[in-house]
């Protein structure tokens, strides 16, 4: 019989998990060879100081916890941070949206060119803020998509 | 403590014998009490633990879970809140600190090798030693507790006790 077996069956069979046959054949072997008695009793050695060092030890059991996944709940104070970082982008955008819009009006009609067509669903399409060149303060412009050119309204 | 696979928690349930969650609990309480004691120590928190592993294998049951070894699967609940209970108390203790309180002291310089070589083994392998010599359970049952074929803990059974063996001789020769 091979070390590795015999070491496999002595263990199996000491914790009580050999089937009776597979543990008579056993017995068997361990009755006709010497050499394999005393390497089992090694084995039941070191089997035993496992045993006790197990036990004299929880912590070598106690194996390092897996950090629990717990879903992030979305709680006001989670949530806020975002409102507020939204909203300073959507205000960002607004002003860069509104400088620009302004450098293209307030331009000629080549400039008018330039200004990307506007949404024709939006309330927006043909309208826009401009500050007048003149110093009249600001004026609603209207953006005729035809042709392009910015008129201004009544 | 049972002898494994003669516990009648890992047969199926007759009439005239009481409800598998009964004779479980009447059977298992006490190795469950000793379970969380050896990993959290003693206290009121032991008897809380033993009580929601209970709870869980009762829910279990109730969805109609039909585990192959009740006793292994009542263990791998056990273990699932042992570890949360660490996770939330933060309990987390280094490896090669002992347990004071708990171990006791030991002169046996074989033991203090072979706690050493144990301490080098992966974590799986180490709770398999924990499960089988410290709370008892059959292969079958450690294999149900930790989700793993029962081939596999036979061999990293095996395979622990060989490195044991080896550091000991090598200490011997040397």
């Amino acid at each position: 019989m091979k070390p590795e077996s015999l070491h496999a069956l002595i263990i199996d069979r000491h914790f009580g998990e050999l089937s009776p046959e597979a543990a008579e054949l056993l017995e068997h072997h361990l009755a006709d060879d010497a050499a394999a008695r005393d390497e089992a009793e090694r084995i039941l050695q070191s089997l035993n100081v496992t045993r006790d060092a197990v036990l004299r030890h929880p912590e070598l059991g106690c194996v390092p916890v897996q950090p629990l996944v717990v879903p992030r709940v979305a709680t006001r104070s989670a949530v806020m941070p975002w409102l507020a970082r939204a909203a300073a982008l959507a205000v960002l955008a607004g002003v860069g949206g509104f400088f620009a819009g302004r450098s293209n009006v307030e331009g000629t009609a080549a400039s008018a060119e330039k200004t990307p067509e506007p949404r024709r669903e939006s309330p927006w399409a043909k309208y826009r803020m401009s500050f007048d060149p003149a110093g009249e303060g600001v004026q609603v412009v209207r953006v005729d998509t035809e042709s392009l050119e910015p008129r201004s309204m009544p | 403590m049972l002898p494994a696979d003669e516990s009648s928690l890992n047969r199926v349930d007759t009439t005239n014998q009481p409800p598998l969650l009964e004779r479980l609990f009447t059977e298992s309480e006490g190795d469950l009490t000793r379970y969380f004691a050896r990993r959290h120590g003693g206290g009121e928190g032991v008897q809380d633990l033993v009580q929601e592993t209970f709870l869980q294998m009762a829910r279990g049951l109730k969805d109609g879970k039909s585990p192959k070894c009740a006793r292994g699967y009542l263990f791998g609940i056990a273990r699932h809140l042992s570890q949360a209970a660490w996770s939330s108390r933060a309990q987390v203790i280094p490896l090669n600190e002992s347990l004071h309180n708990v171990a006791a002291p030991t002169q046996d310089d074989r033991v203090e090798a072979a706690r050493e070589t144990i301490s080098t083994l992966e974590p799986m392998q180490r709770e398999i030693l924990d499960l089988r010599f410290a709370q008892g359970l059959s292969y079958a049952e450690i294999a149900e507790a930790l989700g793993i074929p029962v081939g596999t803990v036979r061999s990293r059974l095996h395979h622990a006790v060989a490195e044991v063996r080896h550091r000991l001789e090598s200490e011997l020769n040397s």
